[in-house]
């Protein structure tokens, strides 16, 4: 159940990235730290690393590209390009456009061309290059599932959870290397499978479902009109049961806003903390053994540290870490004579045994 | 050639000096004086583009691009950096202070802020189902917690499940319905819900019928969500096949990559595509909420359900793609439990033997083995009486419950064994990362260990005990070694005791469950 909060000389990019290149990320293998993280070698960070590599199908703009998940930069980047190639056509139509040119002193002009035809049929090609390139980049952009804007965003986070501040229009680069086009069509080719193998079949597989039957039948394959989901709720009764939980909840909150934490504050700290001390105050649960949040060295006084602050003790991780089981069962010969018929289970935190009661299916520690 | 030099030079001075803005006058004046002269080479120069297109072709363009300027700006300023508005930010930012260890850990105070947060959130409209407002509840009810006050902290809890029951049940053109944006958002509920079922099975762990009916209830919705997207309805369902017919493990599974082989032993094979993405990004929430299904099963007593859960489960970790630890566990966890429903099914014969034994009158310790005979001198009247006094119904009964078990012993044994086998395939560098293959290696011995001193054949269960004792100490897992001490001190007094004559007594199952806390 550890946590995490970053020592505060973390902010160091070059160092964030090497230990995320030593932690997880098998795509950032590229830069050229080799030593051990924790020793003193001098880390050269690979020059191309600092270099933005964000992803597109079709523009140009190479380490000014915005990053995936910045889609009004991205929109500004299409439309730059599109751009650049209406220019592109506008030079060919002056170059090809018949003009009035000079034959000689004593000659009328006659009409021709400015530019040789190599030169407008390169402009042409360019032109109509950047606009389709762009045209493709749109499209793209349409489909409402993006892998590179997943993994934009993901890593953004993972770079504000050190601490670091990635900047808007490139992302965090320096934290990965994104997904190559082969893996991002792979991905986006599954998905549209997926999504057409729905619109084919909507009750695809409905009919097979976990139920809780009398014979304990988990899975069995039974059509169920109207889908599963439907049965289960029956006339919106997780509805009703939800507005009475709000609404007792947003009670309790008002009446202990108003009588018990009322006087609540930083003054009387010290009072409060040391009935629980003592042991006078019921306000305490011995047993809870989640760590508390260590704050160390950080500052809590901008919304950029609680954002910071919060991504590292975000509640649903916390949750999830509470939530990971890992169950044994240890089968006992039943020869020895010992009259039992218990199912015994226990809990135990990484390695350390603590014995819990009989019928005790789970003990959190 | 002088004066045409100099014309030309005129020219040029008059055109620079008077006529600049429009050389099309300038031409035409050239024309009507000049005579045969009045062509100027360098007036060629002047001939550009309309003047009045080109303007508005570049105001569009610097239109364009200052626009695209201005929204940049302005979207880089308002860039929603922060997960929270600043007016949450502000009072959460006291309440994680307060909760800290700079705080001193004033959980009451904390508190107090959070729910000052969530009172704000409600005020300025904050989505209830949007993760940061969640997170927030999920922070009063850790501080519920944290100062004991269960009752609180599971009505919140509660609150934050059955509103995702409510949306992810809801058809999807009702009002609720259509606050799922997309699949993605569907599966991303879903995974937060099965941390929320966990956690309130946690809470209610004093009530295992409770804790069953939340697991299953939001195991549908999840299951509901896999079938929606597995390409066949059961692509595995090894187990069924192998009921269909009656010898036991005729298909074997190996892992090829991304495709799962199964061999039928009778020469037929089947590849079945190994589909990951089916389960994310919920996989270990589902697996995990699988497991403890199971779990619960056991301790309430329903062992057929626990052995169904594990098996469709083990089936679907396959698919799934998991770690190899978490199916070598899982499968270990599987033969344990084929285990006790042998004995549990042992225990209903040896109960059906006693049954016999008082309709017919004959002496119980008769009737000891399965086939309910022995080699003795009246097997023959034996059968008559068995024939008569007892009826057709609970000698089928007997029948069935007899080969249950040795299917469900057979199968124990090959979990186990698959585990062993699966385990060298693993490579080193793998296992040493996960100290937990060596656990369950260690643990899947002693099930064999175990499974074979049950089958009286002690010399292979002691060198097996002694095995999982070496590889226990190995690898730290110093919570199996008193079990295996216990199973070796059972497995000597049993050798002793057959030495002297006494025979084996018939006895009921035990066992023993390790959950372990990540």
């Amino acid at each position: 159940m550890g946590v995490y909060v970053p020592p505060p000389d973390d902010n160091d990019p070059k160092k964030n990235q090497n230990q995320k290149n030593s932690n997880s990320s098998p795509a950032s293998g590229s830069n050229s730290s080799s030593s051990p993280s924790g020793s003193t070698t001098i880390i050269i960070p690979n020059p191309v690393a600092l270099i933005p590599r964000n992803p597109s199908v079709g523009l140009i703009w190479g380490p000014l590209m915005p990053a995936s998940d910045n889609r009004p930069a991205l929109y500004a980047s299409i439309g730059a390009q599109f751009l650049l190639g209406l220019a592109m056509f506008r030079h060919a139509r002056g170059l090809f456009r018949l003009q009035p040119i000079a034959t000689g002193l004593n000659t009328p002009p006659v009409m021709g061309r400015r530019g040789p035809l190599w030169r407008v049929l390169l402009s042409v090609v360019t032109g109509s290059g950047l606009v389709f390139g762009s045209g493709l980049e749109l499209s793209r952009m349409t489909l409402p599932y993006d892998p590179w804007y997943e993994e934009a965003q993901h890593y953004r986070k993972v770079a504000t959870k050190q601490g670091d501040k990635p900047s808007a229009w490139f992302g965090a680069y320096k934290y990965y290397r994104p997904m190559d086009l082969n893996t991002w069509i792979n991905k986006v080719g599954d998905w549209i499978k997926n999504v057409e193998k729905e619109i084919e079949d909507p009750n695809h597989m409905s009919n097979v479902t976990l139920e809780l039957g009398k014979n304990s039948n988990v899975i069995v394959n039974k059509p169920v009109a109207g889908g599963i989901l439907s049965k289960l709720n029956n006339k919106g009764k997780y509805q009703e049961i939800y507005n009475k939980l709000q609404e007792s909840n947003v009670n309790r909150r008002k009446q202990l806003l108003e009588s018990e934490l009322k006087d609540v504050v930083e003054l009387n700290k010290a009072d409060r903390l040391d009935a629980i001390l003592e042991g006078t105050s019921d306000l305490n649960d011995p047993d809870y053994s989640k760590p508390s949040i260590q704050l160390g060295n950080h500052s809590l006084e901008t919304d950029d540290d609680l954002e910071m602050v919060w991504l590292n003790f975000e509640p649903w991780d916390e949750l999830k870490l509470e939530t990971d089981y890992d169950i044994r069962l240890i089968p006992r010969c039943s020869v020895a004579g010992k009259h039992s018929e218990l199912v015994e289970a226990t809990a135990t935190t990484r390695g350390v045994p603590s014995s819990g009661d009989e019928e005790n299916t789970l003990t959190s520690s | 050639m002088t004066t045409r030099i100099l014309i030309s030079q005129a020219s040029r001075r008059l055109v620079r000096n008077k006529y600049v803005s429009n050389p099309l006058l300038v031409l035409a004046r050239f024309n009507s004086s000049q005579g045969q002269y009045n062509y100027n080479y360098n007036q060629s120069y002047n001939f550009q583009p309309p003047q009045p297109r080109t303007s508005i072709f570049k105001k569009f363009l610097y239109t364009t691009l200052g626009f695209i300027g201005l929204t940049g700006a302005a979207y880089y300023i308002w860039w929603p950096k922060h997960t929270f508005p600043s007016s949450v930010a502000k009072i959460l930012r006291k309440g994680l202070w307060a909760e800290s260890d700079k705080g001193e850990n004033d959980y009451q105070l904390a508190l107090k802020y959070y729910l000052q947060a969530q009172e704000h959130c409600q005020e300025i409209n904050m989505d209830p189902l949007s993760d940061e407002y969640t997170g927030i509840q999920l922070k009063i009810a850790e501080m519920f917690e944290r100062l004991n006050m269960k009752a609180d902290a599971s009505f919140v809890y509660n609150e934050i499940a059955t509103l995702y029951l409510t949306v992810l049940t809801a058809s999807p053109d009702s009002k609720h319905g259509k606050r799922l944006k997309s699949r993605e958002h569907r599966r991303h509920l879903i995974q937060k819900d099965l941390r929320i079922a966990i956690k309130l099975v946690e809470m209610n762990r004093e009530n295992p019928q409770l804790c069953k009916a939340i697991l299953v209830t939001h195991l549908i919705i999840a299951q509901d969500e896999v079938n929606k997207v597995l390409t066949s309805p059961k692509p595995l369902s090894l187990v069924n096949r192998a009921d269909s017919k009656d010898d036991v493990n005729t298909y074997t599974a190996t892992l090829d990559n991304d495709t799962i082989v199964i061999n039928g032993n009778h020469g037929e094979e089947f590849r079945v595509k190994k589909t990951p993405e089916v389960w994310e990004p919920f996989t270990d929430e589902f697996f995990n909420a699988m497991d403890l299904l199971s779990a619960i099963c056991i301790s309430s007593g329903d062992l057929a359900m626990a052995s169904k859960v594990k098996i469709s489960m083990s089936e679907a970790m396959l698919l799934a793609d998991v770690e190899p630890s978490k199916m070598l566990l899982s499968q270990c966890n599987l033969g344990s439990l084929l285990y006790m429903q042998a004995e549990e099914l042992e225990a209903q014969e040896i109960s059906l033997r006693r049954k016999f034994s008082d309709l017919t009158g004959i002496e119980y310790e008769r009737l000891k083995t399965e086939s309910l005979l022995q080699d003795q001198d009246d097997k023959e009247s034996i059968q008559e009486t068995l024939k008569t006094k007892v009826s057709a119904e609970d000698q089928e009964l007997y029948d069935k419950v007899v080969s249950s078990k040795n299917v469900c012993i057979q199968l124990a044994i090959k979990s186990f064994e698959s585990v062993l086998e699966f385990a060298k395939t693993v490579p080193q560098e793998i296992i040493k990362q996960h100290n937990e293959i060596n656990e369950t290696v260690a643990l899947a011995t002693y099930g064999l260990g175990v499974v074979n001193l049950h089958l009286g054949a002690y010399d292979k269960a002691e060198r097996l005990l002694r095995e999982s004792r070496v590889r226990s100490r190995k690898c730290n897992y110093s919570y199996l070694i008193p079990e295996i001490e216990r199973e070796l001190g059972k497995l000597f007094d049993e050798k002793k005791s057959m030495k002297s004559g006494i025979p084996r007594k018939d006895d009921l199952r035990d066992i023993e469950m390790d959950i372990l806390l990540k």
